[in-house]
């Protein structure tokens, strides 16, 4: 009989990937009604829960259903609030801000480790994409491998003979059809070859390859963007907009950020002299992939998707784009900004 | 029906809770605009709660 608890990877030749086995997480906790949310403040005399004070602001902890751990990668949860309801959109700009931080504080602190390789800070929001809490949340992997994406963006910056990221604003930019929102530090747009209706980029507009090279303001402006885009999501289609959020950093190569987060990861910020993480490669953007298509429909992978790897697309971009910029704006203007 | 919050015995629908700390940790770390403290869970695992510091020092948040 195999321990239930433990973690293991096969690699799957035809695909030329890893597949992670954690069954454990079977018996996770299943959409549980809010009076038992594991993620809520234990108050005073009440029962326990994850996090064993009667308020907090931003809690990070190992998850308890792991699909990594130490010492091959980890796994966490990112509690965004003590308060039970609420999204990204409806926390306040100051606790977006302070979120930034707390990615940069895990990002440096989870990169310095011998067994971390990359690390991916992501957010499941909506049912629609397996959410099975709906507290507001994110969570962290930390890979004991390069997974395949970040592999792809690196050939992405061979292909294109430079920082694939760097290039592509610069197209955007340059066309304009498919921005969605600017600001000083940040650039969201829906890509020019986007896979999801409403899949949306958020792009640093320097060349920082992760949260360590960024400015203090360059972070504010990154709260500021990821946070209109979701309220804007939220206005598209008067309802809450299910997405998967994912922080794209430069990999962390197995502890070579080095140093640990004690000094803000401020090794690894001078150790390249073009700013480069000590992994190599990357450049700071967040990708969010929404799954509906219209206010009540759903892409789903299907045929082609899954059986070729290629998607087929009901929208344009030029079209989405358009869509979400104005309701980015309304929201916008609703918001008194 | 048992109690969802007997770590021993959670129900199906609520497992994921953890009856306490093995250690309070007391001391505060600054990391840029936020602060941190450590805590460990009786089962052993990390907790790390975080507060937004006053963005009034500039510096500081620059050498994070």
């Amino acid at each position: 009989m195999s321990d239930r608890s433990e973690i293991s990877e096969r690699f799957q030749e035809l695909r030329g990937e890893q597949v992670v086995y954690a069954i454990d997480r079977q018996e996770r906790t299943f959409l549980p009604p809010a009076e038992h949310c594991p993620l809520c403040p234990t108050v005073p005399g009440g029962e326990p829960t994850e996090i064993p004070f009667a308020a907090f602001e931003i809690a990070v902890f190992e998850n308890r259903f792991p699909a990594f751990r130490a010492p091959h990668g980890a796994a966490e949860v990112v509690v965004y609030t003590d308060a039970h309801t609420g999204s990204l959109g409806t926390l306040s700009a100051e606790r977006v801000r302070a979120l930034m931080w707390v990615w940069r504080h895990r990002y440096a602190e989870l990169g310095a480790r011998e067994d971390v390789e990359y690390v991916l800070i992501f957010e499941n929001r909506g049912v629609e994409v397996g959410v099975t809490l709906h507290h507001p949340h994110g969570q962290i992997y930390a890979y004991p491998f390069l997974p395949p994406v970040p592999a792809l963006e690196q050939a992405a910056d061979a292909r294109l003979a430079g920082c694939a990221p760097c290039e592509l604003l610069a197209r955007e930019l340059q066309d304009g059809r498919r921005v969605v929102y600017e600001n000083d530090g940040v650039v969201v747009y829906v890509p020019y070859a986007a896979r999801w209706a409403y899949e949306a980029h958020v792009v640093l507009r320097a060349h920082r390859p992760s949260l360590l090279e960024c400015e203090p303001d360059e972070l504010d402006a990154l709260a500021d963007a990821l946070q209109t885009l979701v309220r804007g999501y939220d206005a598209l289609f008067e309802r809450p907009f299910p997405y998967v959020m994912a922080v794209h950093q430069a990999p962390t190569g197995a502890g070579s950020l080095g140093g640990g987060a004690g000094d803000g990861g401020r090794a690894a910020q001078d150790s390249g002299g073009d700013g480069a993480s000590a992994g190599g490669g990357g450049h700071l953007h967040v990708e969010l992939y929404p799954p509906l298509r219209t206010r009540d429909k759903l892409k789903y992978l299907a045929g082609s998707e899954q059986g070729a790897g290629t998607f087929i697309s009901d929208t344009l971009p030029e079209e989405s784009a358009a869509a979400l910029r104005r309701a980015v704006a309304d929201r916008v203007v609703a918001d008194g900004g | 029906m048992a109690s969802p919050f007997n770590p021993e015995e959670p129900p199906p629908h609520s497992p994921g809770r953890s009856p306490g700390l093995r250690e309070h940790d007391e001391s505060t770390e600054i990391f840029g605009r936020i602060e941190l403290t450590r805590h460990v869970k009786d089962d052993g695992r990390a907790l790390i709660l975080y507060t937004p510091r006053k963005a009034d020092d500039e510096t500081e948040a620059r050498r994070a």
